[in-house]
């Protein structure tokens, strides 16, 4: 990779392999890798246990469970959820503004970053059968457990998404390319986002 | 009748999208004010008395909005500028204490006063918050205090949790103790006329007997907790409480403001001063104070709150034009058959259970016509039911994170520091205490006034 800096983002849908590519094209560029894990580095900067958030990450805040109210002209939200984005979107642009390149899993990644230069957006999606039997395989459910696994997790990503984004999760218009991975699998995908990325003339 | 449909229609919209949360408020009830205006007051009704009423803007203008010669003062409908003109008042004064340093000044003198033992200051600070939530808007007094405190557990490696959630309960219960503590008390208060000292004397008096209940209960509750760290701790690398002010000259000015302004709210009842001059006196006198720095301070206004405020009280206006919340008092004193102790264990009850998840504030400006068309037409002083609705609603919005404002502060302020407070973790400590608090209320109501 030359010396310019390159954002991608990987939106995904649950099952597709999506993180996996990322991780893998990653790899292959020889950049940052931001997924779940950055709550680690986070935390260590800010002081905090990261296991106490692992489980508000990427969730939208439940709107019977906090609130938010108005004081000396802030916007202040208990939300735990809420709290964590903001302090990940934080953590994304600062990245970005300091001029690393990385590729981003998620987190309304394609929104947040939007107004960068050398920003990618792909989505990775793949055939519903297809995603069904990943799961049953990585998590060792069956068919109906993974069903309803996919549709619960596509549920949460979708709702995180356009939560905080203009855009809608789905919507074509919000991603430079879109690619089923069913056919192509974990590597070759990885391999054909690397192979667009130089023909964009990115890397 | 389509008037009093439309009527409750909207003001069910404008709670159920203050519950959601997308929206902000004030643009939730600016929005529908203006719809009880078009649609109620102007196509239903067809009445620009009616809305004269509601909007209430000639009351402004009269002596009796400014100085009252009774001790019982006036009560008012509709559009409620007493208690806007005071809120913000009292924003100005607490903006200008806070820019001095005031408040981290507070809290540091008080934790080296107790030689910063993390169950002294536990104590302390619980009687603090109690302390300054009797004058000051409790959001303001968490704000300083729960961020204190997550400094202070960084520095003395202590869990800040457990004096978080004491510190929130007793934020509201120091609340309820003064007609100036809450904003539901300042909207009965100016409602039904009532004073500062009256409040005092009754509220007031349950809950400093409720915070030495409660103080037990917590202590009882994280004495393992809170058990004094074996660590040796190096205090002179503590920030000194002086480092906390910006300007000393300043800093005495402010403090002797707050100290004017409680002597004003205590005595208002006697001096005829109202509220709404006592607000605008104390303002007038901080931005004067601070003059080169009056632009700062008036930027720190929360506008959108004293908005939201505006459209409430013009929405709550429809309902009560409407004759709807006549009904709902009809409602009540017929479950309760007509006993007097059913009906003020239904308001303090219903007041506790509605503001542990909803915003206590729309609810006791909408329950305010209710305990006034009740007293009237079952024989019940409005100043029992007025009571029982001001502990209800100040005290049950402790029960949950969600319940009052000084909640979401202080679990914001935890979640910031590392310490998400989660609604089990919560609510084992601060609803069990608020149903104590509330039971004894109830009691204590019914011995004193029935």
């Amino acid at each position: 990779m030359g010396n310019k800096q390159l954002l991608v983002t990987i939106s995904r849908t649950y099952g597709s392999g999506g993180h996996n590519i990322g991780k893998r094209l990653s790899e292959m560029l020889g950049i940052d890798f931001l997924d779940r894990g950055m709550l680690d580095s986070m935390s260590k900067e800010l002081g905090i246990d990261a296991e106490k958030y692992r489980k508000y990450d990427e969730k939208v805040p439940n709107p019977l469970r906090s609130r938010s109210v108005q004081a000396m002209n802030l916007r202040i939200s208990n939300s735990p959820e809420e709290m964590i984005t903001r302090a990940q979107f934080r953590y994304i642009r600062d990245k970005a503004i300091e001029g690393k390149s990385f590729v981003l899993i998620g987190r309304a990644g394609s929104e947040i970053l939007k107004d960068y230069p050398y920003l990618v957006r792909f989505f990775i999606t793949g055939n519903i059968e297809n995603r069904i039997s990943r799961i049953m395989e990585v998590r060792g459910m069956d068919y109906s457990e993974a069903k309803k696994a996919v549709a619960r997790h596509d549920r949460t990503r979708r709702a995180y998404h356009n939560a905080y984004s203009t855009g809608k999760w789905e919507s074509p218009d919000n991603y430079e390319l879109i690619l089923s991975s069913s056919d192509l699998g974990v590597e070759r995908s990885a391999r054909f986002l690397y192979d667009y990325l130089k023909l964009r003339e990115l890397i | 009748m389509a008037a009093e449909i439309t009527a409750m229609l909207i003001f069910l919209v404008m709670f159920g999208l203050i519950l959601w949360d997308k929206i902000e408020h004030y643009i939730v009830t600016l929005s529908c004010a203006a719809l009880t205006i078009v649609l109620v007051f102007g196509i239903e009704m067809r009445n620009g008395a009616a809305l004269l009423r509601t909007l209430n803007l000639s009351s402004v203008f009269t002596t009796d909005f400014w100085h009252v010669s009774s001790e019982s003062g006036s009560s008012s409908t509709g559009v409620n500028w007493s208690t806007i003109i005071f809120i913000a008042g009292m924003m100005i004064m607490v903006a200008g204490m806070a820019r001095v340093g005031f408040f981290q000044w507070l809290c540091m003198k008080l934790a080296k006063l107790v030689k910063y033992r993390p169950m002294r200051i536990f104590v302390v600070f619980m009687l603090m918050s109690f302390g300054l939530s009797m004058f000051i808007d409790s959001i303001t007094v968490i704000l300083f205090l729960a961020t204190v405190t997550v400094e202070l557990s960084e520095m003395l490696e202590f869990d800040p949790v457990p004096m978080i959630i004491s510190e929130i309960f007793c934020a509201n219960l120091g609340g309820s103790a003064t007609m100036s503590g809450d904003p539901p008390n300042i909207i009965i208060g100016t409602s039904l006329g009532l004073t500062f000292f009256k409040f005092l004397s009754n509220t007031g008096v349950i809950a400093v007997l409720s915070l030495g209940i409660t103080v037990v209960f917590f202590f009882l509750s994280f004495r393992k907790e809170l058990r004094s760290n074996k660590k040796k701790i190096d205090y002179s690398k503590l920030p000194s409480p002086e480092s906390a002010i910006k300007d000393k000259g300043e800093f005495i000015k402010s403090a002797l403001i707050f100290a004017l302004a409680v002597v004003l709210l205590i005595t208002h009842g006697s001096t005829g001063l109202t509220v709404a001059f006592i607000g605008v006196f104390i303002a007038a006198l901080t931005l004067l104070s601070q003059i080169k720095y009056a632009k700062e301070i008036l930027k720190n206004v929360d506008y959108k709150t004293l908005l939201f405020f505006v459209g409430l009280f013009i929405v709550v206006g429809g309902l009560e034009e409407t004759g709807i919340l006549e009904t709902v008092a009809g409602f009540i004193a017929k479950v309760s058959g007509g006993n007097r102790y059913a009906m003020v264990a239904i308001i303090i009850w219903i007041s506790g259970v509605a503001s542990a998840f909803i915003d206590n504030i729309p609810f006791s400006a909408t329950m305010v016509p209710v305990i006034k068309a009740l007293a009237h037409s079952q024989g019940i002083p409005v100043t029992t039911l007025a009571w029982a609705l001001s502990l209800g609603t100040d005290i049950g919005g402790s029960a949950t994170p969600i319940g009052a404002s000084a909640n979401v502060v202080g679990t914001s302020a935890a979640a910031k520091a590392g310490h998400p407070i989660g609604w089990g973790q919560y609510c084992r400590y601060a609803a069990v205490a608020t149903v104590i608090v509330l039971a004894f209320s109830t009691v204590f109501i019914f011995v004193r006034y029935m």
